[in-house]
Formats: C-alpha cells, sequence, structure tokens
C-alpha cells in the first residue's frame, strides 16, 4: 500500500514500526469528510489475532476477561475489540505494539490450562481499511450484497462476506459517533480493494485519512488516541 | 408551429425555461421537465425513426418506452429511447438506421420490396452459395439494425447497488402506493420502484385520481419506512426474490422478503392497414405528451376506441384544443358522461365502426373507417375517409405480468374480459391494480392496500388483509378484434417488422407453436420484448390456427424486461488481483508481470536466462509468497493429513519436511505441495499458488465432514511472505545474517526450523524446486521487503540475482519436477505422472485410496515423461500434438507436449508429454511432434534431466 499512499500525498507518520500514513494533506479536512461525508482509512498496521477452538470463549474469559458474546457481535475492550465469528472462532484487534504480547498470554495461558486452543498473530496477513462517514453504508451497498441496515448490522456488528469479489470480515466500529465499517481481508488484496473503494465512493467525494484525521475524531469525543 | 399547449395542471415542464437542442443538426427548443421525444413533438417533428427492416418511416407510439418507434442516438450513445430520457440543454441527438436522412432514406425501398423479404427469407435466401455468405452478411448488417456503436468511446462510470428490504413494491401507480403505505403501517421496510421520473403512474396522465393521488404521494413521501425509487425499472425477478433493476449507469440488485407488482398494463396497438405510420398513436401516448409535457399530438385527430378509455382521451384533446374529428367506437353505445359531451359539443360519433386504414406516405393524413355488419365482420367494401393528422388508437390493454411469470407465477386467459389474468402466485409474490386485473381507480387502492398488508405480514408484520377482491365485476376494456382486414402491410410487431402476413405465411409453414412461432418470425424479440406485440400475436395466432387463446398460450418471459446496456451489467470494473508484499520492488526492478492465478508475479528481470545460470553457478532468489500457506494444530493433524494426502505422514519427525500429494476421490491429483512439521502437535503446510485457495475449501470440506476432529487449521497465505534463494552460495549468503548453524549437519535437506534471519523470526525451510541446494525463508509479510534487501545486500558480493517465474520453470523442468495443473489435467492420476513413489496403498484410507488401488493393478494407458528433442534445437510449444501413422496411413493424436523449454545449462530443449505407455517407458524411444506443419522428431529422456542423483540439492 505504501506507493499507493505515496501517490496519493501521503506523509507517513514516525516512530512506529510500520509506515502508516498521518495524513493526505489536510488532517482537518479529512476529518471533516468522516464526519459529514466519506473517507477511507488504512489501518492496516493494527495488530490483529485470532482464536480458534471449541475452549475459545473460555480462554479469552480467563485470560482477558472477555465476557461471552454471541456469534456476529463484538465487544470493546480496554485493549481494542474482540468479535466472535463462529462457535468457536474469535476475531481481535488490538494496537500494534500489543498484538504480540497478547498473543503470547493467550498462547501461554492455552498451554497451562491444557486448552485446545490455537491463537494465532495474523497482524501481517491482512489488510484494514475504515470506510467512515455518514455516506458509507451506501458505498459499502456498491461492493458488498450483504444486508448493513442499522437494524441488522448495529455498530458492534460482525460478518464475514464477499465484498468486491474477495472475502473479507466486515466489522461496524463506529468512532465518536461517526458511522463506521471496518473491512479487514487478505493483505494482497489490500492495494485492489483500496481502488476498489476509492471508485465506489467517488459519489460521495470520498478522501483518503490518516491517523491524524482519526486521532482529532476520537479527541473530540474525548477519547484516548489509538491509532 | 409549435404544438404547445396552454399550460395544464400537473404538467411537469418549466416553461419558466427554455434551452436548445439540437436533432439531425437542426436546433429546436425544450423545457426542463421535457423528454427528447415531448420536446421533438412540441417542435412538430413526427418523424422519429426508420424500422428496423423496411427502413419505413416510424413517429412517437407508446410515449412509455415500450416500443421501439422512438430510439435515437444521443451524442454517442445509440438506442436511446427518446421517450424515457429527460431533456437536457445542447443535447445532440441523431436519428438513426437511415442514410443519408431520417426524410430521404434510401434503403427505404426495401419497404416496397416486401413481398421478396417473407419472414425467414434469409434463412432460405442466403443459405446457397455459402462463399458469398460474408458479402450477404456485409449487406445485411449495414441495412437492418439499430444504430451504432462507436468502439473509440469511453463509456461512462457504471456501478452496482446491494439493496434490501422487507416488502418491495414495483410500479408507484395509486395500486403501488397504497400497497407500499399498508406495508409500511405494519413496521417493514419497504422499497417503491417506478420507471418513471416521479410517483404516480396512470394517474399522472390520465386524471382519474386527481387529488387523491397527491395524498398518496405525500404519504409515501413522508414516511421514512419508505424508501422511493422512481426511475428506476425492474428488469429481473429471480429466485427468492432477487430483483434486478436499473437507472442510468446503475444496477441494483435488491433482496426483498416479499415483492409486489403493481405493474399496471400495457395499451394494445390495433393492426390494420398502414398502422405504423407516423401520427398514429396510442391513446395513453397522448394523454402523455398532453397532460406531462403540454404537446397536443395533433391539430385534428380521429380516435380510435373500443372501451370507455378512448373516450377519456378523445375528451382530454378536446378540451386541450385538438379538433377531434371523430371518434369511432366498435361497440353499440357508450353511456359515459364525456361521451355525451363529446357529442353534444359537436364531435362526430361513428358506433359499430372501426378503422381500416391510415392514410398517407410518410405521416397521417387522413384515415378510412368502415362499419360492422351484424356478424361483427368488418365491411372494408363502404369506407369513410376522413382527414386528420393523428390517429389516437386506444382499444385495450395487456396487464403488465412478466415479472410475475419470471417468478413462477401463473396466469390465465379471460376469455370474458379478453385479457390475461393472475392464477397463482409464489408465496412471497403479490400482484395489485391493473396488473391484476381492475381498472376501477378505487378497486386498484383497495387492492394495492390489501397486498400491501398481506405481504407484509408474510414478512411478520401485522396481519394479513381479507381474501382477494373480486375483480370478475369489472367491464371489458380490451377488444379480441386485433387484426383488421385489408391492406398490404399491418404491422404486428414494430421492432422487427412483422406483418400480419408474415405470421400467416409462419403459421402455414408448421410454426403454430407460439415459442417456435416466436424464434421462426422473430416477433417479440426486439426491444419492446413483447409488450406491444405478444397480446395480438397470440389472438392471431389463436383465430389462424383455429384455437382458443387460452390454447394458445403465451411465449415465456425471461429477464430483462427492458432493454439494458451491457455497462450497467458489467458495473464497476472488480477484477480482484493480488500482490505480494514485494510487488512495486519487482516492478522498480523493471520486472514484468505476469497473471499466476489470482496472482501476480514478475515474469523476469530482464533475462531469464542468465537468471537460471546464477541459479545454477551462484545464488538467486525468487518470491514464492504466493504460495499457500496453512498452520494446522492439534493432536488430530497426523490422521487428517494421512487421510488428504496419498503419501504417509506419522513418522515425519518434528523439525522434518516432506513433499506430498494429494487426489480427489477419483484419485485425480489435485495438488502438491510439502507440510512440515513444526511443533509436537503443529505443522505447517504449503500448498500451489493457484491451488490455494481450493486447497483450503477441499481441506476445510473434509474437516467439517467428520475428519476435523483434533483439528485447526489457519490460512497463513498473506501473513507469511516466502522466498526461496537457491544455488551453491546460498548457504554463504544466508549464513551471514544468521547465527543459526545452517550447514548440511545442522539443517539437512528436507528440513526446517524457526530461525532468526537479520532479526526477523523465520521459518526457515530446506527445500527447494530448481534442485540446487536452497532455502525457503517464510517470514512476517510487514518484514519482507526489509528481509529481502538484506538477503540482496547480503549476496552482492556472489553476484545475487533475483529470478522469475520464467527461470523457475526452466529450472524446474532440468529437475522435470511437475506442474500440477500445467502438466496434468483433470484426469492425472499420480501413476501416470510418474509419481507413484508416493502412493501409500498400504495406509489405513485417503482419499482416491481405492481408485488408485484399481489403477495399481490395471495400469495406465499413458504416461507423463521427459523428452528431448532428437536432432534439432527447435522447442515445441506447450500443448503441441505428438503424431503417429495408424494401420490406414492416417495421421493419429498419441500424445501432447506439457511443457517445453531450451535449458540454458544443457543447451538443448527438453520437456515433459504425455505418451502412451508402451512408448514412454522404452528410454530413448522416438515420436513426432506436430510443429506449424512439419515433423520434429523428440526422443523419450527418464528422470531429471540435471542432476540426476540430486547431488547438488543435498550439497
Amino acid at each position: 500500500m505504501e506507493t499507493t499512499h505515496e501517490s496519493l500525498g501521503a506523509r507517513f507518520a514516525k516512530g512506529t514500526t510500520w509506515k502508516t500514513p498521518d495524513s493526505f494533506g489536510s488532517a482537518e479536512r479529512e476529518a471533516e469528510s468522516a464526519r459529514s461525508s466519506l473517507a477511507l482509512v488504512d489501518s492496516s498496521a493494527s495488530g490483529r489475532f485470532e482464536v480458534l477452538g471449541e475452549e475459545a470463549e473460555l480462554l479469552l474469559h480467563e485470560s482477558l476477561a472477555v465476557d461471552a458474546c454471541e456469534v456476529g457481535r463484538g465487544l470493546a475492550m480496554p485493549f481494542g475489540h474482540v468479535y466472535r465469528l463462529r462457535d468457536d472462532r474469535y476475531f481481535g484487534s488490538t494496537t500494534e505494539a500489543t498484538a504480540a504480547d497478547i498473543v503470547e498470554r493467550l498462547q501461554v495461558e492455552a498451554r497451562q490450562r491444557g486448552r485446545f486452543v490455537t491463537v494465532t498473530d495474523v497482524s501481517h496477513g491482512r489488510s484494514e481499511f475504515w470506510l467512515m462517514g455518514p455516506h458509507s453504508r451506501a458505498a459499502m451497498s456498491k461492493v458488498c450484497g450483504l444486508n448493513l441496515g442499522e437494524d441488522v448490522f448495529p455498530d458492534g456488528a460482525a460478518a464475514q462476506s464477499n465484498v468486491a469479489k474477495t472475502t473479507q470480515l466486515i466489522l461496524r466500529q463506529d468512532l465518536s459517533g461517526v458511522c463506521c465499517f471496518v473491512l479487514i481481508g487478505p493483505r494482497s488484496y489490500g492495494d485492489y480493494l483500496w481502488r476498489v473503494m476509492t471508485q465506489a465512493g467517488k459519489e460521495w467525494e470520498l478522501i483518503p485519512a490518516g491517523t491524524s484525521a482519526i486521532n482529532m475524531l476520537k479527541a473530540g469525543d474525548n477519547e484516548e488516541p489509538e491509532l | 408551429m409549435s404544438h404547445r399547449t396552454d399550460p395544464i395542471p400537473g404538467e411537469t415542464i418549466d416553461r419558466n425555461f427554455t434551452f436548445r437542442f439540437t436533432f439531425d443538426g437542426k436546433t429546436h427548443n425544450g423545457h426542463p421537465g421535457d423528454t427528447i421525444a415531448s420536446a421533438l413533438a412540441a417542435a412538430g417533428i413526427r418523424l422519429f425513426s426508420r424500422s428496423f427492416k423496411y427502413h419505413r418511416p416510424r413517429g412517437l407510439l407508446c410515449c412509455s418506452g415500450a416500443c421501439p418507434n422512438c430510439l435515437v442516438r444521443v451524442g454517442k450513445e445509440p438506442n436511446v429511447r427518446a421517450c424515457q430520457r429527460a431533456l437536457k440543454k445542447d443535447m445532440v441527438v441523431h436519428s438513426q438506421n437511415a442514410w443519408p436522412s431520417l426524410r430521404f432514406d434510401l434503403l427505404s425501398w426495401l419497404g416496397k420490396a416486401g413481398r421478396f423479404m417473407p419472414v425467414g427469407f434469409y434463412y432460405k435466401t442466403f443459405m446457397r452459395p455459402a462463399s458469398l455468405w460474408p458479402l450477404f452478411e456485409r449487406f445485411l448488417r449495414r441495412a437492418a439494425g439499430l444504430g451504432w456503436v462507436d468502439l473509440d468511446t469511453r463509456s461512462g462510470p457504471h456501478d452496482k447497488k446491494y439493496m434490501q428490504a422487507d416488502v418491495t413494491v414495483v410500479g408507484g401507480g395509486p395500486a403501488g402506493l397504497s400497497a407500499a403505505l399498508a406495508a409500511e403501517g405494519t413496521g417493514a421496510r419497504v422499497l417503491l420502484l417506478d420507471d418513471q421520473p416521479e410517483l404516480g403512474g396512470h394517474l399522472r396522465y390520465s386524471h382519474m385520481g386527481g387529488i387523491r393521488s397527491e395524498e398518496l404521494i405525500k404519504r409515501v413521501s413522508a414516511s421514512a419506512n419508505i424508501q422511493s425509487m422512481p426511475q428506476t425499472e425492474a428488469i429481473g425477478l429471480y429466485q427468492d426474490n432477487w430483483i434486478a433493476a436499473q437507472r442510468e449507469n446503475r444496477l441494483f440488485k435488491i433482496r426483498s422478503r416479499a415483492v409486489i407488482l403493481a405493474t399496471g398494463l400495457h395499451e394494445n396497438p390495433l393492426v390494420f392497414d398502414n398502422n405504423d405510420l407516423p401520427g398514429v398513436l396510442l391513446g395513453s401516448a397522448a394523454q402523455r405528451l398532453l397532460h406531462l409535457h403540454g404537446v397536443a399530438p395533433a391539430r385534428k385527430a380521429l380516435v380510435v376506441t373500443a372501451n370507455d378509455d378512448g373516450w377519456l382521451v378523445a375528451s382530454d384533446l378536446h378540451r386541450a384544443g385538438v379538433e377531434i374529428i371523430g371518434v369511432v367506437d366498435e361497440r353499440n353505445n357508450t353511456e359515459t358522461r364525456v361521451a355525451a359531451e363529446l357529442e353534444a359539443s359537436g364531435v362526430p360519433c361513428w358506433f359499430r365502426h372501426t378503422i381500416i386504414r391510415a392514410q398517407g406516405n410518410s405521416q397521417v393524413t387522413g384515415a378510412r373507417i368502415a362499419p360492422l355488419d351484424i356478424d361483427d365482420n368488418v365491411e372494408i367494401r363502404i369506407p369513410t375517409e376522413v382527414s386528420c393528422d393523428a390517429i389516437v388508437i386506444s382499444v385495450g390493454w395487456t396487464p403488465t405480468l412478466e415479472l410475475m411469470h419470471m417468478a413462477g407465477g401463473t396466469s390465465h386467459y379471460d376469455e370474458r374480459r379478453c385479457e390475461f389474468s393472475v392464477s397463482d402466485l409464489p408465496a412471497s409474490l403479490f400482484v395489485a391494480g391493473r396488473a391484476n386485473g381492475g381498472h376501477d381507480l378505487k378497486w386498484q387502492i383497495d387492492d394495492g392496500e390489501r397486498a400491501g398488508r398481506t405481504a407484509a405480514a408474510y414478512c411478520g408484520y401485522g396481519e394479513a388483509s381479507g381474501a382477494v377482491l373480486e375483480s370478475t365485476t369489472h367491464t371489458r376494456r380490451t377488444s379480441p378484434r386485433v387484426v383488421i382486414p385489408g391492406g398490404k402491410k399491418r404491422f404486428l410487431c414494430f421492432c422487427e417488422d412483422v406483418t400480419n402476413q408474415d405470421l400467416e405465411t409462419s403459421l402455414d409453414e408448421g410454426y403454430d407453436s407460439i415459442e417456435l412461432l416466436k424464434r421462426y418470425s422473430t416477433i417479440s424479440m426486439g426491444p419492446c420484448q413483447g409488450k406491444m406485440c405478444s397480446a395480438n400475436t397470440i389472438h392471431l395466432c389463436a383465430r389462424v390456427s383455429a384455437r382458443s387463446v387460452a390454447n394458445t398460450g403465451r411465449t415465456t418471459s425471461r429477464p430483462p424486461v427492458s432493454p439494458v446496456s451491457l455497462g450497467v451489467l458489467a458495473g464497476q470494473r472488480m477484477e480482484p488481483v493480488r500482490l505480494s508484499a514485494l510487488h512495486q520492488w519487482h516492478v522498480n526492478r523493471g520486472a514484468p508481470m505476469i497473471v499466476a492465478g489470482p496472482w501476480l508475479r514478475p515474469e523476469h528481470y530482464g533475462d531469464p536466462a542468465a537468471e537460471v545460470c546464477a541459479v545454477r553457478q551462484k545464488v538467486g532468489i525468487i518470491d514464492v509468497s504466493t504460495l499457500g500457506k496453512y498452520r494446522l494444530t492439534g493432536s488430530g493433524v497426523p490422521q487428517f493429513l494421512e487421510r488428504i494426502y496419498v503419501n504417509q505422514w506419522h513418522k515425519l519427525a518434528l523439525g522434518r519436511v516432506r513433499y506430498g500429494v494429494m487426489c480427489n476421490d477419483e484419485g485425480v491429483v489435485l495438488d502438491d505441495g510439502v507440510c512440515a512439521r513444526i511443533g509436537e502437535k503443529e505443522w505447517y503446510l504449503s500448498t500451489t499458488s493457484s491451488g490455494a485457495s481450493a486447497i483450503e475449501q477441499w481441506m476445510q470440506w473434509w474437516m467439517q465432514s467428520g475428519w476435523g476432529e483434533g483439528v485447526h487449521l489457519v490460512d497463513l497465505t498473506d501473513d507469511n511472505s516466502a522466498f526461496n534463494l537457491a544455488g551453491p552460495m546460498s548457504r554463504k549468503v544466508l549464513q551471514r545474517l544468521t547465527d543459526f548453524d545452517l550447514s548440511n549437519d545442522n539443517l539437512p535437506y528436507m528440513s526446517t526450523s524457526s530461525v532468526a534471519i537479520a532479526g526477523v523470526t523465520c521459518k526457515l525451510l530446506r527445500i527447494g524446486f530448481t534442485g540446487e541446494l536452497s532455502y525457503e525463508i517464510h517470514c512476517p509479510s510487514g518484514f519482507a521487503l526489509y528481509l529481502w534487501e538484506e538477503i540482496m545486500n547480503s549476496g552482492f558480493d556472489f553476484a545475487i540475482q533475483p529470478f522469475g517465474v520464467e527461470a523457475q520453470r526452466i529450472l524446474r523442468l532440468e529437475k522435470a519436477h511437475i506442474i500440477v495443473g500445467q502438466d496434468t489435467d483433470a484426469i492425472t492420476d499420480p501413476f501416470s505422472a510418474n509419481m507413484e513413489w508416493a502412493v501409500k496403498l498400504d495406509k489405513h484410507d485417503f482419499l482416491g485410496k481405492h481408485e488408485l488401488a484399481r489403477l495399481a493393478t490395471q495400469g495406465t494407458k499413458q504416461l507423463l515423461v521427459g523428452f528431448k528433442m532428437k536432432k534439432t534445437n527447435r522447442t515445441p510449444d506447450e500443448g503441441m500434438q505428438i503424431v503417429e501413422q495408424n494401420g490406414s496411413g492416417d495421421l493419429e493424436i498419441v500424445g501432447w507436449i506439457t511443457s517445453s523449454r531450451f535449458s540454458p545449462t544443457l543447451r538443448e530443449s527438453i520437456g515433459l508429454c504425455w505418451l502412451p505407455r508402451e512408448k514412454a517407458e522404452q528410454q530413448g524411444s522416438t515420436f513426432q511432434i506436430y510443429m506449424d506443419g512439419e515433423f520434429e522428431e523428440g526422443e523419450v529422456s527418464h528422470g531429471p534431466f540435471y542432476d540426476p542423483h540430486g547431488e547438488r540439492l543435498r550439497s
């Protein structure tokens, strides 16, 4: 994605392991676009992990105090979010810095408690895009056949579906009251999906946004900057 | 002289603004709210197009987007329905299918020669001589057609949109509006589609509803639970209420729990002599022009009717200042108020009469009418001639049930009303309003409400309304008389220029099934898709073949019901392509990228032969991130591997790697790859690049079918990037970047370990496809570029060379390694692909065992084997045939080339091919390859061409 971001005039954040776009020009404009229209954020640098096994629920509860939740729903946790994708499969999102620690902790606990649970750090293998703004649902409807209506897919919902002919995990993760769909899929499709989403959002003048814009949105809601 | 009327309440045009546009180079004026057709009609234009086959002059007929008569070209966009396309400032509109001009079309002589071109004439006429067909085709394609496509024009953006609803209502007329409101009232989410720019349906122009329709529209607009989609045309209704709809350049895919079709009616044309002349138009068309656009379609009009609707049309025209020179009604009388008013105002009324001919050459100048005798026959010998410039036809209706039929609903012919009526419907499909047989406005609204409530109840909202409203009390509005005798050209199908004579000829020739008749005559296969001709065709077919209409049946309705551009179907371009983490590095080095399954991979970096030599002599590196990579954990993994691979796994020691072959139940080779045991209960499996997704699904399927006990599978294809460092110097290059002892003793061939390379924890596998000492390095993808560059730097002293897919293909071919999918096909088993050594039939059970056990005893007829060219270094193309002379001297295909390259290492052409077993088993046996008209000799060569004992890769 680096070349794509560079071609869009990205300024990259310093001091992180990953090269993450900090802004594509004006963070204020990007934040405003996210609030009032549509913005696309590359958050691939986030940390991600998968927990697989019939005892996954138990392990997550024991190790990370994650409460049980129904399939297709997620929980906000101090370290990020945990979504239940299947009875025996969870997906966790967290910061880049904490993913490895969480994975190790879960692996150790699983071993110690004798639980047949497979914990995998999938931070490197996924692209993660945030489609934010009041028009995000409309833009999603151009690339995904899933019903993402408020009543069916509210904040905190999760589903795996076909998005622009690729398999993506779709999370509804609103930010400071702004509707946000998070698309997490194979890293190798990242460039393609970014291009398709940009095209799909053209009619709402979608602009790419960097981490500064997101932090501005969060700050507006008195949330701790995360990215 | 303008045909604009005084302002009419409810008209859509804004008379405060005027703008210009051109039609065939001539400038005209129009208003916002005009369609192209209404603006041209206002300017007095009667001639809009030339017909498909005979190039006959055509003018406005339906004004509803159903007929082909107003197809024009807008800019470079062909086949635009002028009556549906909103007029825009400076629009450039052209007529089509006419040369040199619309008014003087030289090909209109075809109309004179019509009797020499009966239906199907080109099937019969242009059969022989076959050599002249290209000439005939050229002429036919120029003479017949519907405009042309400018291939140099870039299409505008097209896209698709998915939508969901509890209830989707198709049709925004009174029934559709009340249905939407009734469904919404129960809490259901409703989508309301209508093909017109504004809601209201026929009330917008027929003035039946007045204020009541406005009230309905207001309530619909105010409802948060109803999403109105005007100008959106439903073009198909598929299984499980999957609706395809289009608006401009967008295709909507709508999934709905219940569907209500309030699609209204099509008005039927009447088939009489010269019935296609510009100036002959339907009553609803006249009303649309008048009430929506303030255009009087004529100065002097004759109205021909068989119902009360025609009288309403006559009244509307009369009030707008059009001189009604008469109303011709085939009935005995009518008791409508408007008829009395018209008679009172001196409009001549001819009851028990009908029209027999439209007079005029390029447009209507008059009409010939005739009385009906006591037996209802037309007395064509005692005609009356009248002078007029328009003939307005209002003789009947056909319910718009195409979508219903597509969805599995059935209809029957109601003899009393002379219309098709709904019979049975799928549980989630409902029909309401005029499409359901009701002409009365109150009935339509009540029926819509009934359908809305019932559909909502089907979705779990509220309670169903009472029984279906009785429609048998409705009076007949449709005349069974569809063809008027007499005259030469009476058109049934305006799209394909099919006359009643053509149809009768087809029936005479034996095409008496309605479906065959359609295919032979092409009737209903044009842009109108039967909307204008289907009902009349069925009636005529029934009459000529002496059957009832019910027994004649109807043709199958198929989507799309209206023309749809290919761009709309294609939508936004979405061709997923996978890029490795090193993609940009390869591009920056000038590597041409080739498609490999879903991936783009570097073919080479300039000189594939040099890349091969670098690997053989020094060191090379290739990006193999595209391999499928999976993590398997659990105590059940060994047993699972035993089942999905043909070879053995349970004895594989920790830290060891094994090559594996997967077959399906029929013993056909599906994929190959390696599997490494990286922990007591943890395994790392790789597949081919192109087979990765399919193999993952394959494994998941078997896991979920009972073989997944104690097995977890995680896809790491994208998480891990992989490179293969190959060549005699590879150990030295890699050792510089790690403290791990890479010696043969510590990491022998086919072993693996977790190793920190340049600070990145990697899985290191001592394997390769090239036949050289090589290391496959799997690292987290985020570090791929860093690590690749570190290795390149480390190998700089050894002149490390990145190599692409082409060099890899040559290198593996020198080792006679196969590529699954290239050297194998859909019937290849491991025995014939020279992988017998991998098959362990003594295992308990595995996929394909039964079939492979049979093959092991019966043998296979063909074998995959290596070959060299015997006398020349000419390299045969992959796919070339291997031939042999049979007993009768003919050439017979006995095999084919699957892989072939010139080997820079061996300095000769080598390859793999399929040969009959007896030939393949014999080292050195020769065969003939048919190469571009010549024969070249190949020679069987067993085993690897290079390093046959595998000493280099174990070094």
